[in-house]
């Protein structure tokens, strides 16, 4: 039985927006954190990666670009460059899945965990550039790890809850390509 | 000779290597757009969360107060000393009240002797924090007053113990209040005793710094800071928090605004004082804005409701 029909991808990505936008409103909480405290883990940034590496099909590339620019308006951000930023991780990613799907989950964890700090330091050199008043440094990078951090508890969850898992052996999509 | 099949792969993958670098392309413009004519992105940013966000406040506000409930059920096992601590406080507040409405009258009455004629005193607009901007990184905090209550950009918000922030980017039902602790925050204050004007300039840490101070020998941690008027917009003469010395040894100020339990602000109506440029101009008296219903409000207390 074809189990893979097009309506799976399409309600994917619905589930993607309804995870970001929740993520959008859970961060905007009136729920006082003290300046200068560490900051939250990126979730969503995690979601995003786990999930192109494991469907990319699942993510095209104008959802990230959409749900990233939404975050960045609606969390007082310059509009634009976060997404910028991880829009750039992502296609990297998005043209290595065949290499990544290879390795194990540590394997994967350091490759993610480079392309995190790597975002996080082009966005903070493209903000350093353009003269804009530059958060701390040092409390972006501890963003970044408290991200990576969370990183194996989101894959677990995509797989345990939503099911999104590297495409077994064998599996085709109904073009007959190996997804 | 068998030529090799043309997968539909090498007639897409171009086009979408076309449509990727357009996105980043699109990126990078809004960003680039963003940078230069910062305002008019500002006021699509606004208009965005004024459009969105207070439809949420029946999700927020129930989650806000179950926190609430959380945080209390943490003190719930110090009740005891609570309760005896907040006893002492409420005396020494009484305490307080007779002093300060002994120098109220005071000062009514030396006001009248010189025939000095104040402004009509601040009024007020009480809003609701609704939400805040989601990272540690901008301190700004979201009202649940804009336009369509008189909310202007530049006014000061304070909660009832001190100075709160200031009015950055107003939508029609929502208002932005940049806090003192944001990076981008600087307000003219003045230390008292000694009198001195500088500036209070938040650097993202919970104590913000004070620059510009000409002799920073006379300022001693515990003197009180007021705002001062300077510029004319931001009403002088509420206060902004103590003086403290930080770690790193730099003049810092203990806000007495409590930012852990940031509910209800108080956004404080002020307008521009023409400035004297010429002598034997006659300096104009702003006009009083009537609210909704046509009736001038006066005197503090006369929030809106």
């Amino acid at each position: 039985m074809n189990r893979d029909f097009r309506g799976d991808v399409w309600s994917y990505r619905g589930l993607y927006i309804f995870l970001g936008l929740g993520i959008i409103f859970l961060k905007i909480l009136p729920i006082p954190q003290t300046a200068g405290a560490w900051p939250y883990p990126d979730i969503l940034l995690c979601l995003t990666m786990s999930w192109i590496i494991r469907r990319p099909e699942y993510l095209p590339t104008l959802l990230i670009a959409f749900m990233f620019l939404l975050t960045d308006l609606f969390l007082m951000r310059p509009p634009g460059l976060m997404a910028f930023g991880v829009l750039a991780g992502t296609e990297f990613l998005r043209n290595r899945i065949y290499i990544l799907r290879e390795l194990s989950l540590i394997g994967e964890w350091i490759v993610v965990s480079l392309v995190i700090i790597l975002i996080f330091a082009l966005t903070h050199v493209i903000a350093f550039l353009t003269v804009i008043s530059t958060t701390n440094f040092g409390l972006e990078m501890i963003g970044a790890l408290t991200s990576i951090a969370a990183y194996p508890l989101v894959v677990w969850v995509s797989n345990a809850f939503f099911k999104v898992h590297k495409p077994a052996m064998g599996e085709v999509d109904e073009r007959g390509h190996r997804r | 000779m068998a030529k090799a099949p043309i997968s539909p792969d090498q007639y897409t993958k171009p086009i979408r290597r076309i449509l990727v670098g357009g996105v980043f392309v699109f990126l990078l413009s809004i960003f680039a757009l963003w940078r230069v004519d910062g305002a008019r992105v500002e006021k699509f940013r606004a208009g965005l969360i004024d459009r969105f966000v207070p439809n949420l406040e029946w999700a927020i506000l129930p989650i806000r107060s179950v926190s609430g409930v959380v945080k209390n059920f943490q003190s719930y096992a110090r009740i005891y000393e609570q309760n005896q601590e907040l006893r002492r406080e409420l005396q020494q507040m009484k305490a307080w009240k007779e002093a300060a409405l002994q120098l109220e009258l005071k000062n009514v009455r030396l006001l009248d002797l010189n025939r000095v004629r104040l402004d009509s005193r601040l009024t007020h607009i009480s809003g609701v924090v609704l939400a805040d901007s989601g990272s540690p990184f901008r301190q700004s905090i979201l009202l649940n007053v804009g336009t369509r209550d008189g909310i202007q950009d530049g006014w000061a918000a304070m909660d009832g113990l001190g100075l709160v922030g200031r009015i950055s980017g107003v939508g029609t039902r929502t208002a932005r209040v940049v806090l003192l602790t944001d990076s981008n925050s600087q307000i003219p204050i003045t230390v008292q005793p000694s009198g001195q004007r500088a500036i209070l300039t938040g650097d993202n840490s919970p104590l913000p710094i004070l620059a510009f101070l000409e002799k920073p020998e006379l300022v001693r941690p515990g003197d009180q800071v007021l705002s001062s008027g300077d510029g004319g917009v931001f009403p002088p003469g509420i206060l902004v928090g103590t003086v403290a010395v930080g770690p790193d040894r730099r003049l810092r100020l203990r806000l007495s605004a409590d930012y852990e339990r940031l509910e209800f602000l108080r956004v404080l109506r002020s307008y521009a004082l023409e400035k004297i440029t010429d002598a034997g101009g006659l300096v104009a008296v702003p006009q009083p804005l009537a609210n909704r219903n046509g009736v001038l409000e006066n005197g503090p207390g006369v929030g809106r409701e």
